[in-house]
């Protein structure tokens, strides 16, 4: 191992170093900007022993996947192309009303929004730290993964990325309780931010008035506010609305769509164009929440 | 007897396998159970050559930790330095002990290590604490004496001293 310490110093000696290094880390750190730049190379540094702590459960993969039957996988096979020719049938369907939202849009005047481009990327690694809510996946900047890029499964939204690494980005899931995402809910198009506390079936709506028209069961989409993630995509449905009047707010609950305990495949997110400033985005300032829903 | 170089490379092997234990995807019901493997072949290491592996050797760890488990940097580095500390202080004694004595000594230090990392956690990030968050301290405990025993016979195999 690398001798970091002079051999001749005594041992509570070394400690002191290592407590004020340490110390010295954590301040660094706090200030993202500053360890930005190094945490992408330590990142890059430990990449292998993720890739590795992989392997077994691949392994083990494949071998479930050879030894399937061939009676199983053709019904898996016929499972599959129906619900192909369903969403394809969906797609037609689509593909005609946004080239009507288009055009509409351009009637009234108010910027076109543009598709925007995927990738998938498999989760390797889930972390083991209490704390904190995130994965890892086995994308980064080789394949253009950038800082507050928004990830989605097939089901909602899934988080942001919060660090990168030469093939490795670390995934920040909506549920971590540093991680606020903007919604808007269905029915009513009232704006609230939701919040993570850690749980990957809970969420928290931040600063709701008692007199607010929310219900439980009711979807939380992105609002585009914030500028990071893109309009329009599922993130939570309220599960528990209680108006306790002797509180300042109102306690509302939201389980995540997506199904963050059992993440496998995500999709990454490129927004259309591809200069996002962080205050500007994608907010349309004609369109007026509740008027957008319709 | 192993040259200088592969003798470190023994030490360095293991390690990584213990990181590589510590990250490892588990399933759900098993992954509050995980035991601290970095940390307790970190301290096997520490007993066996405290001269060779102590605490810059701990520190880099830590610090490996940090950056796998993506907590802010130098949390896991400080803890690990104590507890490896406390460790090399007393690897006299605790080569004496029996297994069952050590085992229920690295429950011990286990805890240290995990309430260290909760307090920063808490005044850093406002964590909070679950009802879980100790039982790899069990899990590690019931682990050390088949570890001990294994780190040992792969010491003396590779003649590492």
């Amino acid at each position: 191992m690398t001798q970091l310490f002079n051999q001749h110093m005594s041992l509570r000696g070394r400690l002191t170093l290592a407590i004020v290094l340490a110390f010295l880390l954590l301040v660094l750190d706090l200030r993202m900007g500053a360890m930005q730049q190094v945490r992408m190379v330590l990142n890059s540094v430990v990449s292998p022993v993720q890739y590795m702590a992989a392997v077994p459960e691949q392994l083990l993969q494949r071998a479930y996947s050879s030894v399937r039957s061939r009676k199983s996988l053709r019904v898996e096979n016929e499972d599959l192309k129906q619900e192909m020719l369903e969403l394809r049938g969906r797609v037609q369907r689509f593909d005609f009303l946004a080239q009507e939202n288009q055009r509409l849009r351009s009637l009234l005047a108010s910027e076109a929004q543009l598709e925007s481009t995927r990738m998938v990327a498999e989760v390797i690694a889930v972390d083991s730290d209490p704390f904190s809510q995130q994965v890892v996946i086995n994308k980064g900047l080789v394949h253009g993964v950038f800082l507050g890029q928004p990830v989605i499964d097939d089901q909602g939204i899934v988080g942001q990325v919060s660090s990168v690494g030469a093939s490795t980005a670390r995934i920040i899931l909506i549920s971590d309780p540093s991680h606020g995402i903007p919604t808007r809910s269905e029915r009513s198009g009232i704006r609230v931010v939701a919040q993570g506390v850690g749980e990957t079936e809970r969420m928290e709506l931040m600063h709701v008035p008692h007199s607010t028209d929310l219900e439980t069961g009711e979807m939380l989409f992105t609002s585009g506010l914030g500028g990071l993630f893109p309009e329009g995509y599922p993130v939570a449905v309220i599960t528990r609305v209680r108006r306790d009047e002797s509180l300042p707010f109102a306690q509302v609950e939201a389980r995540p769509v997506a199904q963050l305990d059992r993440i496998r495949m995500v999709l990454l997110l490129w927004p259309a164009d591809t200069v996002a400033e962080p205050d500007a985005g994608n907010i349309d300032p004609t369109a007026n929440p509740t008027e957008a829903l319709q | 007897m192993t040259s200088p170089f592969g003798q470190r490379m023994v030490i360095l092997l293991t390690l990584l396998m213990g990181l590589i234990l510590s990250v490892m995807p588990m399933s759900a019901g098993l992954q509050p159970w995980r035991p601290e493997w970095a940390l307790m072949i970190l301290l096997y290491w520490v007993m066996a050559l405290p001269y060779r592996v102590n605490i810059g050797t701990c520190f880099i760890v830590g610090l490996a930790m940090d950056v796998l488990l993506g907590s802010n940097l130098g949390i896991h580095a400080a803890a690990y330095s104590f507890v490896g500390y406390i460790f090399a202080n007393h690897y006299k004694r605790i080569r004496h002990f029996s297994l069952s004595q050590q085992a229920l000594f690295v429950l011990l230090l286990v805890v240290v290590e995990r309430s260290i990392v909760y307090l920063v956690e808490y005044y850093v990030n406002n964590a909070t604490m679950q009802s879980s968050y100790f039982l790899p301290a069990v899990s590690s405990a019931i682990i050390w004496p088949w570890l001990f025993l294994l780190l040992r016979k792969i010491r003396r195999r590779f003649g590492v001293v």
